[in-house]
């Protein structure tokens, strides 16, 4: 096989290997960097960023050890950091701390019954007031910012932070008790 | 201001901002291991949460996906350039050396100039490398030298096409397009596919027609992807959207696609969608396969049609069946794109169809510049606007003024008068008259 037909077919082989890691793992990531950084607002720059040093390293001759995607989510952690330090204007060791806690979260969430929690957290949706329900509605469905929110709501910013926080920690409790066996209130 | 590091980690999460209050409370938090692991339940809960309940982060997914492959094709011409082909490395070049890089330029120019005066002739396209190539619906030798009207096809690699020595395209795999265009304003029809173009400049137009509309260059390097979403077995033919995205490498280009125009700049690059309408063309039927349920229409090429039990036959206002189409017919065909068929929802049987198909298998003339010589094959290719091929047999008469001349006599490049009869596709020539010949400085 000649130099120039190896060099096609390894051309070949990188493309398709892309292209499949784009089809695994194109949503599930812009979900990711949606979380991570808390609204629509640079999702795709970073996806596409962690994606493009994922076609960088095929280039390189470099195949992926294992499942690719984990390596995804660690380098969309490593953008989310800069964008952190960067636009957020994060101090360095706070970015950090952070991007320690949510390794930390995601090895944990790699250890659990993913659909097991899902539905855990179904049932725990349910059992939510209608009033609560719709606040996370608007935080999640609408992807609204809280300042929005709370304009929308009229509501001080810091009263609404407090609520949103008190639903979340509840549906947090009421898993972890369906998993400890106990019967949620 | 709230001092409960759990509720600030949420703010974080929220892409809020903090105080520096805040800041220095959730440090202190996270500083403690202990705090951390909880930090780290909190935000695994919350993602399950964010998961279960989120919406897209983006619009529309596939265009998003499609902007990210058009950054990879730029990414990957970038990574292609050499460490000799970059700038540093040539600004790293010292005095002697620079001028003798600037003389050995200019005597290249000069050389090439020379050279260009002594031929004066204009490249074929040719077109290299995992490729074939259909002429007339019909998959031919994949020969490196392409007519004008050729589909190229590329396989599981990359090919290169090279029109008029001054556009280098690069077309990604499974990329389709049709090569037009003519000396000194080439053009392809990209059906589907990317195509990375590098167009050097001055040396003359080059357009690349999609679905869409039209991009234009007249020196520049950009990407073009044609997505053509293909339909799942058994799916019904229905209206489909087509995406068109124009990434810019270098220099500018102009667009004219989905009813938008205006210019692109390096490093930029646009998505343009719009949902395909059904289309009509009409031709002289060339073939009717009952059995197949397909239909071959003559357009500017043959265009080959699938016929369902929905497609309406009709002539005037009397309903048809396929049976009833007869070869040599005049038919208006309205169609959607089903992935590659081409799906006939009405066929129309128009009047006066002998007549017209009379004249399009009867003599004809046609003058125009020699492009190729097959002495051996008895074939004369001739540029009219498109190349055409003629065939030439023992009973050509072929003069130049009163002078009897053979095929052989004919080079490329004289101007030449032919007359044929056509059948089919088949042009033979009856009389070939050289006007003018080969001008040689």
């Amino acid at each position: 096989m000649g130099a120039t037909t190896m060099k096609k077919v390894a051309n070949s082989d990188r493309q398709c290997a892309f292209q499949r890691m784009v089809d695994d793992h194109y949503e599930p990531l812009l979900s990711y960097a949606h979380f991570l950084l808390g609204h629509r607002e640079q999702v795709e720059d970073v996806v596409h960023q962690a994606f493009i040093l994922a076609f960088d390293r095929l280039a390189d001759g470099q195949m992926f050890q294992g499942d690719p995607g984990k390596w995804l989510r660690g380098t969309v952690r490593n953008v989310v950091h800069d964008v952190w330090r960067q636009k957020r204007k994060l101090p360095q060791d706070v970015a950090d701390l952070l991007q320690q806690v949510v390794l930390q979260a995601d090895e944990a969430g790699d250890a659990m019954d993913r659909s097991a929690v899902g539905e855990a957290l179904r049932r725990c949706l349910d059992r939510l007031a209608e009033d609560d329900r719709q606040l996370l509605g608007q935080r999640y469905e609408t992807g609204r910012r809280i300042t929005e929110i709370a304009r929308r709501m009229k509501l001080n910013v810091a009263t609404l932070r407090v609520r949103l926080f008190r639903v979340r920690q509840g549906l947090k409790s009421c898993i972890e008790a369906q998993f400890a066996g106990e019967v949620p209130t | 201001m709230t001092t409960d590091w759990r509720e600030l980690l949420d703010c974080v999460l929220d892409g809020e901002e903090l105080t520096p209050e805040e800041m220095t409370a959730l440090r202190e938090a996270l500083s403690d291991a202990e705090r951390r692991d909880r930090a780290a339940r909190q935000v695994q809960s919350r993602c399950q949460l964010f998961e279960e309940l989120s919406a897209p982060a983006v619009d529309d997914i596939s265009i998003s996906r499609d902007r990210l492959l058009a950054k990879v094709v730029l990414r990957e011409k970038s990574l292609a350039v050499g460490p000799s082909q970059r700038p540093w490395r040539r600004l790293a070049m010292n005095r002697p050396q620079l001028w003798f890089a600037g003389a050995t330029a200019v005597a290249l120019t000069i050389v090439v100039l020379g050279l260009t005066a002594l031929r004066n002739r204009y490249p074929q396209p040719t077109v290299e490398g995992d490729f074939q190539v259909v002429r007339d619906g019909q998959e031919v030798s994949a020969d490196q030298r392409v007519e004008r009207g050729e589909q190229i096809i590329a396989g599981q690699g990359e090919a290169e096409l090279r029109l008029g020595g001054y556009c280098h395209l690069v077309m990604k795999p499974h990329t389709e397009l049709v090569v037009n265009g003519q000396p000194g304003a080439e053009e392809v029809e990209l059906r589907s596919g990317t195509l990375a173009s590098q167009i050097v400049p001055g040396r003359g137009e080059f357009t690349c027609r999609t679905p869409l509309g039209i991009v234009r260059v007249l020196g520049t390097e950009f990407v073009t992807t044609v997505e053509d979403p293909r339909l799942a077995k058994g799916e019904e033919p229905m209206e489909r959207t087509i995406l068109v995205t124009v990434a810019v490498v270098s220099g500018i280009v102009a667009f004219d696609l989905a009813g938008q125009s205006g210019t692109l700049s390096a490093g930029a690059s646009q998505t343009f969608s719009q949902k395909e309408e059904a289309q009509t063309k009409t031709g002289v039927v060339r073939s009717v396969d009952v059995a197949g349920k397909k239909i071959v229409v003559m357009v500017a090429r043959e265009l080959t049609f699938t016929v369902t039990e929905n497609t309406k036959i009709h002539r005037r206002d009397d309903a048809k069946n396929l049976d009833d189409i007869k070869v040599g017919a005049n038919v208006r065909v309205t169609y959607t794109h089903s992935g590659d068929n081409r799906v006939a929802s009405e066929i129309a049987i128009l009047a006066e169809e002998k007549e017209k198909s009379e004249k399009l298998e009867g003599a004809q003339t046609k003058e125009g510049e020699v492009k190729k010589v097959d002495v051996a094959g008895n074939k004369l290719v001739v540029m009219v606007g498109t190349e055409l091929t003629f065939t030439v047999t023992e009973k050509t008469k072929i003069r130049q003024g009163s002078d009897v001349k053979k095929l052989a006599d004919i080079k490329v490049g004289d101007r030449v008068k032919v007359s044929y009869n056509r059948t089919g596709d088949n042009r033979v020539a009856t009389n070939i008259a050289i006007r003018e010949a080969e001008k040689k400085d």
